[in-house]
């Protein structure tokens, strides 16, 4: 039997907020325990749905 | 009219088919007026002469050796599901099928000796459903914008294989009937988004997650999906993604 625990880190965007990295976007983001969790931050929806609607040009 | 004259007439008018013949690339030779049948029999058909690449006889030729080629903003009369075949891989589609008015495309590549480009392939292009790409042999280095704000896109058939893909910035954004899409397993090495798209089949969720490679020595790619793709995932597939330094957003 082989067995395997995998570690991960979940953030969880607060209400009315959503969590970006700069290129990417999420009320969920789930890491991988080594990754990075600095690099993702908070952003209004506001903004998120202005930064898709730029995106969908 | 005398014999001397009708044997006249008769020879000026052998001589006009046979330059007119030799005009469509036919040599005639000095076989006499019996083979004028056999010999025009061997015209070939078509009107189109300004082939990509000299010698080539009809459109379907110049397809069929293009390096490049642009489809965007041509209105092709609907109601068809053509089919597209390239004997070697084009170095770019580069926004080929740009808001064309199909619903149906399937691209043929024949050779995979190189790669290409399938950047902005289709992009808004709001009619289209499906995406024929099983016969598409070569791999490709990038695929951005390729489907973005295709509002109608369902099917993309054939499993990608990412491995040499460098670039698929907001490639299928805007897609948000987009149902079945696939993956060679072990490919896809760079951030990947899957964000528009919520009714995604379990088959190619899980054909995604397999496409996933192996990033532990690696830096950490980004797999995005819609929150209702997201919150389908059971926890032994969110632990396959990070087990691969794969971080998950939704």
């Amino acid at each position: 039997m082989k067995t395997e625990t995998i570690k991960q880190i979940i953030l969880t965007a607060d209400e009315g907020m959503y969590l970006t990295n700069g290129e990417t976007y999420g009320k969920t983001v789930v890491l991988p325990e080594s990754a990075d969790q600095s690099a993702w931050y908070e952003i209004t929806e506001q903004e998120y749905e202005k930064i898709i609607a730029e995106q969908a040009g | 009219m005398s014999i001397e004259t009708e044997i006249e007439r008769l020879q000026t008018s052998k001589a006009a088919i046979k330059t007119a013949i030799e005009e469509k690339d036919v040599i005639v030779g000095d076989g006499t007026i019996d083979t004028y049948a056999e010999k025009i029999g061997e015209i070939e058909s078509g009107d189109y002469n300004q082939g990509y690449e000299d010698g080539k006889n009809s459109v379907t030729d110049w397809l069929y050796y293009a390096s490049e080629i642009s489809f965007a903003n041509v209105e092709l009369p609907e109601n068809i599901n053509p089919i597209f075949r390239f004997k070697k891989a084009p170095h770019t589609l580069n926004g080929c099928f740009n808001k064309t008015n199909l619903k149906e495309i399937k691209l043929i590549i024949e050779d995979n000796s190189n790669t290409t480009d399938l950047s902005q392939f289709i992009r808004d292009s709001t009619i289209i459903e499906t995406l024929d790409l099983t016969e598409l042999n070569p791999k490709f280095r990038g695929i951005s914008y390729m489907a973005l704000n295709c509002t109608n896109l369902k099917s993309i058939l054939g499993a990608l294989d990412f491995s040499e893909c460098t670039a698929c910035t907001i490639w299928l954004n805007g897609c948000g009937k987009l149902q079945d899409v696939s993956f060679v397993p072990n490919t896809i090495k760079i951030s990947i988004s899957f964000l528009s798209s919520p009714l995604l089949t379990d088959e190619s969720i899980q054909s995604i997650i397999d496409g996933l490679a192996d990033l532990t020595d690696s830096d950490t790619q980004t797999l995005t999906l819609h929150a209702t793709v997201g919150a389908k995932l059971t926890d032994e597939q969110k632990a396959t993604i990070t087990a691969k330094n794969w971080t998950l957003a939704y």
